[in-house]
């Protein structure tokens, strides 16, 4: 398990450093704006499959995160 | 019968609680001290949205069925307001409680009223979610928070949630109502790659203090005979997981759907608990636009678990811990679905904009290796349907 | 435990690192000339507009707060037309197709300029959509604005009548 985490810490920090330089500039956001593109778009069909995981399955979590998108305001 | 997902009482172990209500501040004053104040704008406020639909799950001798309502309003200066409304129908004669009940109708009813809030480069949101029915009571408060960097490239997201919930037995006064606690600490990052690839991870810790097993459930011993479920006062999961999703442009035909013609989603999550359960989560998601207005998707997950430490089908009398919960059993689940979705966009009918229709028809078939079914002594297996229908529309 | 706080350490390290975020074209600096062609095929060259004020507007069909902000443009523009207001709607979709049809949809009376390649986006470095640069008279940008909310309508008012005075 300590592993496992270790893995996951070194790549966020890996990922960050490669991607911290990422030019997806705001006006190419085009693609990432549109839903199919978007983790979750739809919250109450994530909200009932959510609700079916958590009652049918041990494991719980890891499906929720925020971003992506058009960053529009 | 708890139908949310469990649980139990106990007794509360306030000295443990301590912690991580310390760490919670912590993270908050680091996050809010460094935050820069007057930037440009950042994370996309929600528009004003009301969504309503229909959830179904038959299988296994449970049935649920209910409506659930979610609406959406900007409110001054950057604040969203939200509030919700589900309700679940339950239906059960699930193998457990056929062979140590009786079957049971119950209704759980789910209040939900929030708020996202925009600062500076940050938003900030605060959930309330209130959940009742007649043996199991909860209240849930969560505070997330969601920052942009890297020009918006990067999203890093925080989130902090504690329930308290209240256990009860149905036909049993004697029995009173117990504590539950469940405390949830989430932080994630997503990051995009490229205009047309995104990828997110996720780590998830959930602690839970309290009467954690069913009350209502038995083990079985090894000679046959029914005896109470003894769980430990606690339970910390971590699941940590990888997202990704890449689009397929449509070249330079115009379709009003932002040049995606398809993508796909691969998502895969390890998780491991101090019941030494161990999982591992792998899921693909299709999805095409046809015919300008029609978006369908078709996605396929694979999910396996080993049982917990102290989970057996049958137990030895004398054993501490005894768990008979078919969820802590080593068991495999495939589930499949297929998504049909019609959506207007750019157009108005008076108040209502962009609205859509959609239908996600799916099937679960679980197959459990250490679980039996006690009228037949076969290993259970199961088939379950899962279907939600949504309508939804911006006003 | 100690898991939580490398995690909570190495996320605050990272915003602590996102406060060196790129900078966008901003006041006091002299609006980039360019030339442009707009959705009726005209060309359009920003100096040419000197003793006018310009409002430099960067859109996109999917970006829904600009869908927002470009019809009270359009009551804007009439407003101030006569007394010296010019609005240029720089789109970036890659389809111009797409602008074409929000831009008959919405009925806007000012040009749509095209900028598919994101070159105008680049000359101006845009941070964030909606992007709106007011210009003045003498073709220094005077105020941006990030974004479009409700505070918006009131601050362009009171900018474009504060530059109307302007003698410059």
């Amino acid at each position: 398990m300590k592993r496992i985490s270790f893995l996951f810490i070194s790549l966020m920090i890996a990922l960050t450093g490669v991607f911290g330089c990422s030019s997806v500039q705001p006006w190419e956001r085009e693609y990432l704006a549109d839903e199919t593109m978007q983790f979750d778009p739809d919250p109450l069909l994530a909200q009932w499959h959510q609700h079916v995981r958590e009652i049918r399955e041990g494991g719980r979590g890891g499906f929720n995160g925020t971003g992506g998108g058009c960053g529009c305001r | 019968m708890q139908v949310t997902g469990t649980r139990g009482a106990g007794r509360p172990a306030d000295g443990a609680s301590a912690g991580p209500r310390r760490l919670w501040k912590a993270v908050l004053f680091i996050v809010w001290m460094v935050i820069p104040i007057e930037r440009s704008w950042a994370i996309e406020p929600a528009q004003d949205e009301v969504e309503a639909g229909y959830n179904y799950y038959h299988g296994g001798g449970v049935t649920v069925t209910g409506p659930a309502v979610i609406v959406q309003k900007n409110i001054l200066n950057g604040a969203t307001l939200k509030a919700g409304y589900t309700v679940d129908i339950v239906s059960s004669a699930s193998i457990d409680v056929v062979t140590q009940a009786s079957p049971f109708k119950e209704t759980r009813t789910e209040y939900s009223l929030g708020t996202d809030i925009l600062r500076g480069d940050t938003l900030v949101g605060v959930d309330y979610i209130n959940s009742r029915e007649s043996d199991y009571l909860s209240d849930t408060l969560s505070v997330g928070m969601a920052h942009d960097l890297f020009d918006k490239n990067m999203t890093v997201s925080l989130k902090v949630a504690r329930s308290w919930d209240q256990v009860g037995k149905n036909n049993d006064p004697s029995f009173g109502w117990k504590n539950f606690d469940r405390t949830i600490y989430a932080a994630g990052v997503t990051q995009s790659v490229t205009p047309r690839w995104l990828i997110q991870l996720n780590y998830e810790l959930t602690a839970d203090e309290g009467l954690i097993n069913n009350p209502y459930r038995s083990a079985i011993t090894l000679s046959g005979a029914l005896v109470p479920e003894n769980y430990p006062d606690a339970r910390t999961g971590q699941a940590w997981a990888i997202r990704t999703s890449y689009g397929f442009p449509n070249g330079a035909s115009d379709d009003g759907n932002g040049g995606i013609r398809s993508s796909i989603q691969l998502d895969y999550r390890y998780y491991y608990d101090t019941f030494d359960v161990h999982s591992q989560t792998a899921k693909i998601t299709f999805q095409r636009y046809f015919v300008s207005n029609w978006l369908g998707g078709v996605f396929y997950q694979y999910y396996f678990q080993d049982a917990a430490s102290f989970y057996g089908d049958r137990v030895p009398a004398n054993q501490l811990y005894k768990a008979r919960d078919k969820e802590l059993s080593q068991y495999h689940d495939q589930w499949v679905g297929l998504t049909l979705k019609f959506k207007l966009k750019q157009t108005q009918w008076g108040i209502i904009h962009n609205p859509y229709i959609q239908i996600t028809n799916s099937w679960m078939l679980f197959n459990y290796d250490n679980f039996t079914d006690p009228r037949t002594g076969q290993l259970y297996s199961q088939r379950v349907y899962v279907i939600h229908t949504d309508l939804g529309f911006n006003y | 435990m100690d898991k939580r706080k490398a995690i909570v350490l190495f996320l605050s390290v990272l915003i602590f690192f996102a406060t060196s975020m790129a900078q966008g074209a901003g006041p006091g600096e002299k609006a980039p000339d360019f030339t442009g062609k707009t959705l009726l095929g005209k060309n359009i060259k920003l100096s040419e507009l000197r003793g006018r004020i310009v409002l430099i507007n960067f859109w996109g069909t999917w970006c829904a707060p600009c869908k927002e902000e470009l019809p009270y443009f359009n009551r804007l523009y009439g407003k101030f037309k006569g007394v010296g207001l010019e609005i240029l709607a720089v789109n970036i979709d890659k389809v111009a197709s797409q602008a074409a049809r929000m831009s008959g949809t919405l009925g806007l009376s000012f040009p749509v300029v095209l900028d598919p390649a994101g070159d105008l986006s680049d000359l101006y470095r845009i941070r964030s959509m909606p992007t709106t640069f007011v210009v003045g008279k003498d073709g220094m940008i005077r105020y941006v604005h990030w974004g479009f909310g409700p505070n918006d309508p009131a601050r362009y008012e009171a900018e474009i009548k504060s530059l109307l005075k302007d003698g410059s």
